[in-house]
């Protein structure tokens, strides 16, 4: 290989580590060759950022039938705004009445039964009398049965009784 | 249909007031009317033994008899006495169901009862009942000789 051939193949990239070492040996000795290396760099830089780019030829029907497609999306890009300016008219109401319902769910929920459960209602007994409260849901009752210290209420005691002692 | 700008805007203002306006008298009206409502009180006497021959004791009927059967561990149930009355809005209303025992009944906002069993003249429970279900209230007690005695308020 001559010289010239191996210069280019050094720019190229195309040498092995030794023959690298051989060339650039040579460059240090031989100012003609390191400028010539410098040149071919520099034309390698030039063709590889200079390159006019090949477009493909363009038909008659191709060229007019893309100013048909753009005179079709400028109409419907005019077309598009005229609608957007002009909503439907019950798009106004949608904000105010979706925030009227927000507030409607809220009073009905604040003006709903507060609780349907006896637990959550009060409950007051007198001093001396114990009660206690149970509910059945089978039997849909709510009961408070209550327990008289002195065991001296019987509310149906006197009605019992008279009978009792009519039958004596 | 399509509303003016400035009419649209004056409706929905209108509209929205109208609104506001209605769901706070809604709110309002809910939150202080009470409600009428109707009670039956039944005084009821739970043994083991046989019935007494008393005139003024009847069986239970056998609904309620059932539901307490089922409730409680006597086996004869027998009706005392049984009132029934309206309830007034707001008024409390007394029921005597015995010499010693009544009820004081008052029904308050919010759909619900304010019960006072009265015994002897003296307030020996009050109770609060919520009357958006239709369950009863049962107040109830030992009597002598492992007796007992129920009163039973149904509301509609």
């Amino acid at each position: 290989m001559n010289i010239e051939l191996k210069l280019q193949a050094l720019v190229d990239g195309e040498l092995d580590a030794r023959e690298v070492r051989e060339v650039e040996a040579l460059l240090a000795r031989d100012e003609f060759a390191s400028l010539l290396v410098q040149e071919l760099k520099w034309t390698k830089s030039a063709v590889r950022h200079s390159e006019a780019g090949v477009a493909l030829p363009e038909t008659r029907e191709f060229f007019w039938s893309k100013v048909e497609r753009g005179i079709a999306a400028e109409a419907r890009n005019q077309a598009a705004p005229a609608a957007s300016v002009a909503p439907a008219w019950w798009t106004k109401l949608l904000f105010p009445a979706s925030g009227l319902a927000a507030m409607v769910a809220v009073l009905f929920v604040m003006s709903g039964p507060r609780s349907s459960s006896d637990d959550a209602l009060n409950e007051n007994v007198a001093e001396d009398i114990n009660a206690y409260s149970f509910h059945s849901e089978a039997e849909k009752m709510s009961v408070v049965y209550v327990s008289d210290e002195n065991a001296d209420f019987s509310p149906v005691g006197q009605e019992v009784k008279n009978e009792t002692e009519a039958e004596k | 249909m399509r509303l003016k700008p400035k009419s649209s805007r004056m409706f929905l203002r209108a509209l929205l007031i109208l609104m506001v306006v209605s769901a706070w008298g809604w709110q309002v009206a809910t939150a202080t009317a009470a409600p009428e409502a109707k009670v039956q009180a039944i005084l009821v006497w739970g043994t083991d033994e046989i019935k007494p021959d008393n005139k003024s004791l009847k069986q239970l009927d056998g609904k309620l008899h059932e539901k307490l059967a089922k409730v409680f561990k006597w086996q004869h149930y027998f009706e005392v006495s049984r009132k029934s009355s309206d309830l007034p809005a707001g008024k409390s209303q007394g029921l005597k169901l015995s010499e010693e025992c009544s009820v004081e009944i008052k029904v308050l906002p919010e759909n619900v009862a304010e019960v006072k069993l009265i015994g002897k003249g003296k307030t020996l429970v009050t109770r609060r009942h919520s009357l958006a279900k239709a369950e009863a209230l049962v107040l109830a007690g030992d009597d002598r000789n492992n007796n007992a005695w129920f009163v039973v308020l149904n509301f509609n």
